[in-house]
């Protein structure tokens, strides 16, 4: 039988807002420049979805940065980590730090990140790059959750095995 | 030209005009009436000269009303040298700019429309006469002047350079794929030169709209003078002109929040109110304020005319733009153009290919395992 992974409480609480706040800008993120939801969205819900997106994303970034000093720096000694992915979720930070400076220069193209959104060759461009960003968060976050599985007592089954007596 | 008199009545009005077309309050008026008045009295003179261009932004130009062109060219400007509306032609044309080179060295706007052509040392655009002479049919004919000879004699001498136009500014059109000119936008060709150059504004657009152009120049000149500021954009833009994202102002945004999509051409649309995003609008990626302004003496503006905006104003238009009438332009990676939704479903499909080869490898690949380690015999 395979090792019981422990993860920190807080290391949990952290992925959870983060998986949380990411369905929100995924969902968000494809739904301003991929209207796939034709016919059925309200006036109001864009501009919603476009001031939740901006909420998410500081939220991501928030998390991310507060995670990567908790796992890097903060984490207290006597606390049990034996997670075998744990340099995936550091990756799965430093890129969510990453999307949230790309979503500032899509966003606000003249504003603080504006320097990014000429480096990268203007807003046409950034929204390229955002986009394929999008679909790069959101799939290393399937591969992370699947792996997180795979590596887990529960696998291939979705809960635990009872232990033999 | 001279002898031309402005009634103070008449002053103020062209004074609020042109506060009007920057987009400034009435009580700006009298400040921009006093700063006019000085740039009057000065006639800061303007060398236009064009380079891979198809001269619709002079067109354009000559539609300003409010001011009129004539009394921008000849109240506000000096404008020495435009090969489409000065009377003089030939060498007594090109005399003009000798001339501006020696009166007025440093104090002078240079104005380019058009790209520059760097290939075969610059011969696919030139006009009047460069130094030597070459052999045309068996006879010795002088040199040419390539466009790119010109700037590089009268940009280091100008007290300011405007792009004018989205080829100038960015290489358009001609620059769009592989250029055989060697098409080069005029900030880049000015920054190639080194040495101390002058400050470079851009004016997007195919064709840029009168008041862009002229409402920069004039934001150019009152700079110079030390009686305004530039507000520029990343892409050395006015963002008085260039600083709204046209989806944000759009007279159709209402369809786009409700998901109502013109979805094909032929689709009954009588009203003109559905959004063309699926269409190839590139109004969400596009900053400047036609839906605002529009064109024409602010008649009508493209997507009124049930057209779809191409994003003229861009510094991406044509190359990423393109094709026109598709939603959203391709990606170019590694010899692969497609459009990043495609390469996100791929991905997405290699990714489930993935996770499903190794559940169906670790599900059936241990099996014999266990059996072998503590299974029936």
């Amino acid at each position: 039988m395979k090792e019981k992974v422990n993860i920190p409480g807080p290391a949990k609480v952290m992925y959870a807002i983060y998986a949380g706040a990411l369905a929100v800008v995924v969902y968000s993120g494809f739904d301003y420049l991929h209207p796939f939801v034709s016919g059925w969205r309200y006036p109001w819900s864009n501009a919603l979805l476009q001031t939740l997106n901006f909420l998410a994303i500081w939220t991501i970034a928030l998390v991310s940065f507060v995670f990567l000093y908790y796992a890097l720096l903060g984490k207290p000694k006597n606390v049990e980590w034996n997670e075998r992915l744990g340099i995936f979720r550091i990756i799965l930070a430093v890129i969510a730090l990453w999307f949230f400076f790309l979503s500032m220069a899509v966003y606000q193209p003249w504003g603080w990140m504006g320097g990014l959104n000429a480096a990268l060759g203007g807003p046409i461009k950034v929204n390229k790059w955002y986009e394929i960003w999008l679909w790069i968060i959101l799939l290393v976050n399937l591969i992370y959750v699947y792996s997180r599985w795979a590596v887990s007592e529960r696998f291939p089954r979705l809960t635990a095995p009872k232990k033999a007596e | 030209m001279t002898g031309k008199t402005v009634s103070r009545r008449q002053f103020l009005k062209h004074a609020g005009a042109t506060a009007a077309l920057l987009g400034l309050s009435e009580a700006m008026i009298p400040q921009l009436a006093k700063a006019l008045e000085e740039l009057a009295a000065g006639k800061p003179p303007v060398i236009w000269i064009q380079g891979q261009n198809c001269t619709g932004c002079s067109v354009s130009f000559l539609n300003s009303n409010y001011p009129g062109v004539a009394e921008l060219v000849l109240n506000d400007l000096s404008v020495r040298y435009q090969p489409n509306v000065m009377g003089g032609t030939g060498q007594t044309a090109v005399e003009a700019i000798d001339q501006t080179l020696q009166n007025a060295a440093g104090k002078f706007v240079l104005v380019v429309e058009g790209p520059v052509p760097t290939k075969e040392n610059g011969d696919f655009c030139t006009f009047g006469l460069g130094s030597g002479t070459k052999k045309l049919m068996g006879n010795t004919v002088p040199n040419d002047k390539p466009i790119a000879e010109w700037i590089k004699q009268l940009a280091p001498k100008a007290a300011a350079v405007i792009a004018n136009g989205n080829c100038a500014s960015f290489g358009g059109i001609p620059a769009a794929n592989a250029s055989v000119t060697g098409t080069t936008p005029v900030p880049k060709y000015i920054s190639s030169l080194g040495g101390k150059m002058p400050p470079v504004v851009n004016v997007g657009g195919c064709p840029s709209h009168p008041d862009w152009f002229v409402g920069t120049v004039l934001e150019a000149l009152l700079f110079l003078s030390g009686k305004g500021k530039l507000n520029l954009n990343s892409n050395n833009m006015s963002k008085t002109f260039f600083g709204q994202l046209i989806h944000e102002n759009c007279e159709r945004r209402a369809s786009f929040d409700s998901g109502l999509f013109l979805e094909d051409w032929n689709q009954a649309d009588p009203d003109m109110k559905l959004c063309m995003f699926k269409q190839g609008c590139k109004g969400p990626v596009t900053y400047a304020d036609c839906c605002v302004r529009r064109w024409n003496s602010k008649v009508n503006w493209c997507v009124g005319a049930n057209g779809p905006c191409h994003g003229c104003a861009s510094p991406n238009f044509y190359k990423e733009l393109s094709p026109l009438y598709e939603p959203l332009a391709n990606t170019n990676f590694a010899g692969i153009s497609t459009a990043p939704d495609v390469l996100g479903w791929v991905a997405a499909g290699a990714t489930a290919v993935g996770v499903g080869a190794h559940y169906l490898y670790k599900q059936l690949g241990e099996k014999p395992k266990d059996t072998a380690e503590g299974g029936e015999k």
